[in-house]
């Protein structure tokens, strides 16, 4: 047991150091931390009302007293940034849990009953798979209002499958296990044993699998705000700060660095976060 | 009480199982177990013997009702058994449990050994709070796991400790017939025979049925009141253990017999082993199946399965067409 | 083989099938059928709009015109634009070579990037550089294409001035405009295509090293760039297409993103344009068209790689 434990954290040390040291963990861990207060306490961290227009000083380049600068209308960056991590972290998370609660009963289905039921469920996955998801979120959001719930939806929709596939491949190892025709011994019913013996042992990669989600949503939602369809003004959004920016490119290049630099740490913090999780549980299933 | 040991708890007609294996249509099929006749005495300990994937567990699994058969039916007290009705099968559950090989896999690692315990009195019988307790605390001295186990999760136990909580959990709801898959092959030596003593007190005790699987002969040998030799997925002897280990009547059986290693009266240890391959199940010989390896085989054996039957009495039943012993059991053997 | 081959093609039929489904009802079920509403915008006249939804049957029930949708798709009538009467198919294939032209040279430029720093990587894993890489690709595969092209533009177009920010000349035009501006487009999707090209690279590099035959080689003195070459090179050959079969929805989600950042006027643009313009038949059959494409591709890459691995083809020939 110890010499287990010792591996363990040996492996473990590697792994870390192969993505960059644990120090590149902590970061996310940090960046994360800090989006999800903005997200639940925006007034935290204001600088100014990320509303206030002031027309006598639009575009100005970033200062001590605006420190991303202003845009268009003299709003400062900063704190629209600030007010725009709620809608891309909620959206980001509510669209992996919506997934989650798509995908993993699929998953858990399709792997349990295997047959017929497998056959359909791996149709669909593999045809959302193949689906360019960027095409479906466009025509969606466009024939339906862009609202938070239109995004979540949407962005569920082209990512609950990677859930089933994940929970799907797990639960027909599991399913083999011997504490399964167990709680079947003790007439359970096939939902119970599905929800109670077998998921909680599938946790670990669903968690893992919902941190590079939100990460994949977060990239779908900025792009379609880019696009001019995600939330609409004047709620600030990151992309849609990017495609403003865009405009006044050779005016304000600096304009687009706020909303890109917020965009890119986000996914980033995720994707690492994601990285060190599954090699945390790839030792552990090699342990076991 | 020879009326009642005589009495016939569960019995298997006909029983078989195919296997699909592959995509539909381009699919193969695999024959694990073929028309297998077999009747479990009430209160005895009925082995089953033979080679790794023989179809022991195949038929296990298809006796605790946990894989359908392709045919065949399986009678508990002289009803069939219907896995499609919900509520039949809690009943046979109730009196009709299993443990399993590894020990390490059989309990939940995410729940405790109460919870798990507790599970089919739960599910099965709808019991919980003081009385499941007390049954629980019964349970666990009678596989003898000490009060600090009780709440422990899987992981911070020993395989022998695990065993004993399979057990537990097999037996809380006091079935009739208990299953048990190699109970002891994934458990070290030491181990080994506390399980096994184990299960023979319950018996003895409480007048349970054990249905025993096992590849190892030496174990079946000791341990069992009565044996089926399985071959490529058939039956192909039946009989009371000693005798059969005794006077075995196939030639599988004798072959079987003599590939254990053992001392003789002369202090001299021999075996001998078995000679040719075992058959792939995709492709089970014509005849008897028995026959690419077998010695006394003629013309006959080749085109003719044999059928299991009764060979010098009731006890013994055998499927070969030149059984060897039996003469010589009736008429000098008794002694034994 | 053959069953196995047919049970691909039916799949893929299926799928596309799905899909059509999902582009008409997710559209015409949407609040306040956007069709009929743009319908209602153009006619001022009601009388007109109420015969303009005659002709165009948008009067019967949802599943009738989706059969009708969905039989001329099959006949190749993929509808005309609502807003300029132009077939849909005619305008999706003027802006189609456009589109292509774009996904090749960024899978090119990926690759060009990719292939050599997973070779390097791959020969020293675990080792600084191999780490470096590792991060890098993490990067860049968190980094969205809108933002590649972004950073692309403020650098080469606005700081430095080397190539134009955006737009499409027709190479008939001007070939030398053409190629500067594809230069940007394909380069930002080409990046994010190496990111992950370049894990496939590394890890199948290590793979094919691990192989015994590579021993042998090493033991003659061969390179590992001549020993890649000479064994590994069938085996990078099907994971290559097997990357791309896993990566061709991702790049074409990225191609809609960057035809919109450099304003290069193929399909993705026109998907925007149609949303812009709320032309939905022209908006619903370029996405079909899109995506029976991309399953098509799909299939054709899975075929051939039956066709290419040994494995698979004793396999499925068993059956
Ligand atoms: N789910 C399954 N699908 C296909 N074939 C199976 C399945 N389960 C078992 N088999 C095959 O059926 C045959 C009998 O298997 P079974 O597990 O009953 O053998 P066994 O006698 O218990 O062997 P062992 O001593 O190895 O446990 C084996 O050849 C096995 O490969
Ligand atoms: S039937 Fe024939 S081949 Fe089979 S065991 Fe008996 S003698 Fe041997
Ligand atoms: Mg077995």
């Amino acid at each position: 047991m110890r010499s287990g434990l010792q591996l363990q954290r040996t492996r473990r040390r590697w792994r870390l150091n192969r993505i960059g040291g644990g120090v590149l963990v902590w970061i996310s861990f940090v960046i994360i931390a800090l989006y999800l207060l903005m997200a639940l306490f925006p007034t935290w961290f204001y600088a100014y009302d990320p509303f206030a227009i002031d027309a006598l000083s639009p575009l100005q380049a970033p200062s001590f007293k605006h420190i991303f600068g202003t845009d268009e209308y003299g709003r400062d960056i900063y704190s629209r940034i600030v007010d725009g991590a709620r809608d891309t972290i909620f959206i980001g998370l509510g669209s992996a849990i919506l997934a989650m609660i798509i995908g993993v009963p699929l998953g858990l289905i399709a792997g349990y009953y295997r047959g017929k039921a497998d056959s359909v469920i791996s149709l669909i996955v593999d045809g959302t798979l193949s689906f360019p998801s960027m095409l479906l979120a466009i025509l969606v959001v466009s024939a339906w209002k862009p609202s938070a719930i239109t995004l979540i939806v949407v962005i569920a929709l082209v990512n609950f499958p990677r859930f089933t596939m994940i929970v799907r491949g797990n639960v027909l190892s599991l399913r083999e296990r011997e504490y399964v025709m167990a709680a079947r011994l003790s007439g359970l019913s096939n939902s119970r044993i599905m929800f109670a013996e077998i998921l909680p042992n599938c946790v670990t990669p669903i968690i893992v699998q919902a941190s590079l989600l939100v990460g994949n949503a977060i990239v779908i939602e900025t792009g379609l705000s880019y696009l001019g369809l995600g939330l609409q003004p004047p709620d600030p959004s990151w992309g849609g700060m990017l495609t403003s920016a865009q405009s006044y490119i050779y005016i304000a290049p600096w304009y687009s660095a706020a909303p890109g630099l917020a965009i890119l740490l986000a996914v980033f913090a995720v994707n690492i976060l994601g990285d060190y999780l599954s090699d945390k549980m790839d030792v552990r299933r090699r342990m076991e | 009480m020879p009326e009642t040991t005589q009495q016939i708890v569960l019995k298997l007609e006909g029983i078989s199982k195919t296997y699909h294996t592959g995509r539909l249509g381009s699919g193969t099929s695999l024959k694990a177990v073929q028309d297998v006749n077999l009747e479990i005495r009430r209160g005895e300990i009925f082995g089953i013997v033979g080679e790794s994937g023989c179809g022991k567990s195949t038929v296990a699994k298809m006796v605790a009702q946990l894989l359908p058969q392709t045919s065949g039916t399986i009678y508990l007290e002289q009803e069939p058994v219907e896995l499609r009705d919900r509520k039949k099968l809690h009943e046979y559950r109730k009196k009709v449990q299993m443990v399993f090989q590894d020990p390490y896999s059989s309990l939940n690692p995410k729940k405790t050994i109460r919870q798990s315990v507790l599970m089919p009195l739960r599910s099965l019988y709808g019991m919980s709070g003081r009385e499941a307790d007390a049954r629980f605390e019964r349970m666990m001295e009678l596989v003898g796991l000490p009060k600090r186990l009780h709440e422990a999760y899987p992981h911070e136990m020993s395989g022998g400790q695990l065993q004993r909580a399979a057990i537990a959990r097999a037996l809380i709801v006091d079935p009739l017939v208990l299953i048990a898959d190699e109970p002891i092959a994934a458990l070290d030596v030491s181990i080994q025979s506390q399980v096994l003593n184990l299960m023979s007190d319950l018996q003895r005790e409480i007048g349970l049925t054990i249905l025993f699987i096992s590849h190892d002969l030496r174990v079946v040998e000791q341990f069992t009141d009565r044996t089926a030799i399985m071959y490529l997925g058939n039956v192909v002897e039946v009989g009371e253990t000693k005798q059969l280990f005794r006077y075995p009547d196939h030639p599988y059986t004798r072959a079987l017999i003599r590939s254990i290693p053992r001392l003789d009266s002369d202090g001299e240890g021999h075996f001998e082993v078995l000679e040719g391959e075992v058959p792939s199940l995709y492709n089970i010989p014509q005849g008897c199946p028995f026959h690419t390896r077998c010695a006394f085989r003629t013309d006959r054996c080749l085109s003719v399965k044999p059928l299991l039957q009764p060979v010098g009495g009731e006890e013994r039943h055998v499927a070969c067409h030149h059984p060897l012993h039996h003469e010589a059991q009736t008429s000098g053997a008794d002694a034994g | 083989m053959y069953t196995m081959m047919l049970n691909k093609l039916l799949r893929a039929v299926l799928i596309i099938f799905l899909i059509s489904i999902v582009i008409f009802f997710a559209v015409r079920m949407a609040p306040g059928d956007p069709v009929m509403t743009v319908l209602g915008a153009i006619g001022n006249n009601p009388e007109k709009v109420e015969l303009l939804r005659n002709q165009m049957g948008l009067n019967d029930p949802l599943f009738v015109q989706y059969f009708r949708w969905i039989g001329g798709v099959l006949r190749g009538d993929f509808g005309v634009s609502m807003i300029s009467g132009k077939p849909v198919l005619e305008i999706i294939m003027s802006r189609i070579g456009a589109s292509i032209e774009l996904i090749i040279a960024a899978i090119l430029i990926g690759l060009v990037i990719a292939v050599p720093i997973g070779i390097i990587a791959s020969t020293r894993p675990g080792k600084l550089l191999d780490k470096i890489c590792t991060t890098i690709s993490i990067l860049g595969m968190s980094t969205p294409v809108f933002l590649i092209g972004l950073l692309m533009i403020t650098l080469f177009a606005v700081q430095w001035q080397w190539l134009p920010a955006s737009g499409y000349v027709a190479w008939s035009e001007d070939a030398g405009m053409h190629v500067k501006l594809l230069i940007m487009p394909a380069t930002a999707l080409g990046i994010f295509e190496a990111a992950v090209f370049f894990r496939f690279v590394r890890n199948g590099m290590l793979d094919v090293m691990r192989e015994p035959f590579m021993e042998t080689a090493r033991a003659k003195g061969l390179s590992p760039f001549a020993i890649f070459v000479k064994h590994g090179f069938r085996n990078t050959l099907l994971t290559f297409m097997t990357v791309l079969g896993l990566e061709i929805g991702i790049l074409v989600s990225g191609t809609v993103i960057v035809e919109q950042v450099f304003s290069w006027t193929g399909i993705g643009w026109l998907v925007l344009n149609s949303v812009s313009t709320r032309d939905y038949t022209l908006l619903q059959g370029t996405v079909l068209f899109v995506s029976a494409a991309v399953v098509i591709i799909n299939l054709l890459l899975n075929l051939l790689y039956a066709f290419l691995d040994p494995r698979v083809k004793t396999h499925g020939g068993r059956g």
